[in-house]
């Protein structure tokens, strides 16, 4: 009989596989806008910017399919799946040359990326009760922060070391040990708590269940906001802000950081900053029982910046 | 634009992460509490993709906006500051705030 694993066992089995899933890609948004690694592999500046923003794009019609799969289907191999995915994406970037070889990894890692999330979310929830909802779901999104910061540094890392070719295969091959890890460690979570009371309509097939629309409305719209200001807007402009308050670059004793490193110095901080946030804002909610208040005070403290 | 926005701004800038990964954290959960679990893969899969189109489009519109000339610097900062204030209105609001867990 197997041993049922615990629900921080899985959460940060999980976690720590979706950070490692992130090696290839974060170092792509960190060393492909240099013109030698461009003129490396072959594609021009503006083609940066499109195979960046792909994934992003292709997800904007994966995510809805890749949650209904995850209704009818368990949520272990198609996690197992995604890593590999992630992994094969990254052996696009490592032998390719050229836009549409580049492209297709990036759609490649669209689809992985889709499965993870939707699918490392579902699991956080199935492993969750309704007094850890919210730290777990926290603690998952802090690997998330770990492992872009981590990933960046490691990944650009790799590149000035061993080149970008072999800094992608060497990320393949951790994104696949790890992908074997899972293999053999993550259980299946769909029945983690079957003892648990669920409501009545929880029996039914998933086809003839309807979503909560005003939960929903709330949810989306506030996701949405929260994103195009945070990840959007504020990202893209802050080296234009940063340009504004500093000009070229920041002297610091008889040192002088460019503008281009001191803003990408700003964004890791600003992930570390959601290491710290997520588990406490997860955490708290859960104490008090009541999470839209806790959004609510967060949109004021970013209110009180851009207001 | 030189001038338009002010050094405290980069101390306030890190308050903008908060808010944003405060959200990251509680959306997922808010899911798990008002969708029952046999759809929360449906549920999850839509409010991604209006998280994604947020993030997606958000570059386009701000950059779009400052490099003809639309608005500036400041002005998209302006507006951001307004949309924040109306989510936490909306949130803060009892409509939405008094939702409670589906299974309490």
């Amino acid at each position: 009989m197997k041993t049922k694993r615990s629900s921080k066992y899985i959460l940060n089995l999980l976690g720590f596989g979706t950070a490692i899933s992130l090696l290839g890609d974060a170092t792509l948004y960190t060393v492909l806008p240099h013109p030698d690694i461009s003129a490396q592999l072959g594609i021009t500046l503006s083609m940066v910017g499109l195979l960046l923003g792909a994934n992003r794009a292709v997800r904007l019609f994966l995510n809805g399919p890749v949650g209904v799969l995850y209704d009818r289907m368990p949520r272990r191999g198609l996690l197992i799946a995604a890593l590999s995915l992630g992994a094969g994406s990254s052996i696009f970037y490592a032998l390719g040359s050229g836009f549409w070889p580049l492209l297709t990894g990036r759609i490649l890692w669209g689809l992985a990326w889709s499965l993870l999330w939707v699918g490392g979310n579902s699991a956080v929830l199935d492993v969750s009760t309704e007094e850890n909802r919210g730290k777990n779901s926290g603690i998952y999104q802090m690997w998330f922060f770990i492992g872009v910061a981590a990933a960046s540094l490691l990944g650009s890392m790799l590149t000035d070391i061993f080149g970008f070719r072999t800094g992608q295969w060497i990320s393949v091959g951790v994104i696949a040990a790890t992908d074997l890890a899972w293999f053999f460690l993550l259980p299946e979570t769909r029945a983690h708590n079957a003892s648990v009371q669920e409501p009545p309509n929880d029996m039914d097939e998933p086809g003839n269940v309807r979503l909560p629309l005003k939960a929903m409305a709330v949810t989306s719209l506030t996701i949405f906001i929260s994103r195009f200001l945070a990840w959007g807007v504020l990202a893209a402009t802050a080296i234009l802000w940063l340009s504004d308050m500093f000009g070229t670059g920041v002297q610091i004793a008889s040192y002088v950081i460019p503008i281009a490193s001191f803003t990408g110095l700003f964004t890791a901080l600003s992930n570390l900053i959601g290491v710290v946030s997520t588990p406490l804002a997860g955490s708290i909610s859960d104490r008090y029982g009541r999470r839209w208040p806790v959004i609510g005070l967060a949109m004021i403290s970013g209110d009180l910046d851009w207001g | 634009m030189s001038g338009e926005i002010q050094p405290l701004a980069l101390i306030g800038a890190f308050l903008v992460p908060v808010a944003g990964s405060s959200t990251e954290a509680l959306i997922p959960a808010i899911a798990g509490d008002r969708v029952p679990k046999n759809v929360r893969g449906r549920a999850l899969g839509l409010i991604n993709t209006a998280g994604d189109l947020g993030a997606t489009i958000g570059p386009f519109v701000a950059l779009g906006a400052i490099h003809s000339g639309w608005l500036s610097l400041g002005g998209i900062y302006r507006i951001g500051g307004a949309l924040f204030g109306l989510v936490a209105l909306l949130t803060l609001s009892p409509l939405v705030s008094e939702q409670r867990k589906i299974t309490s």
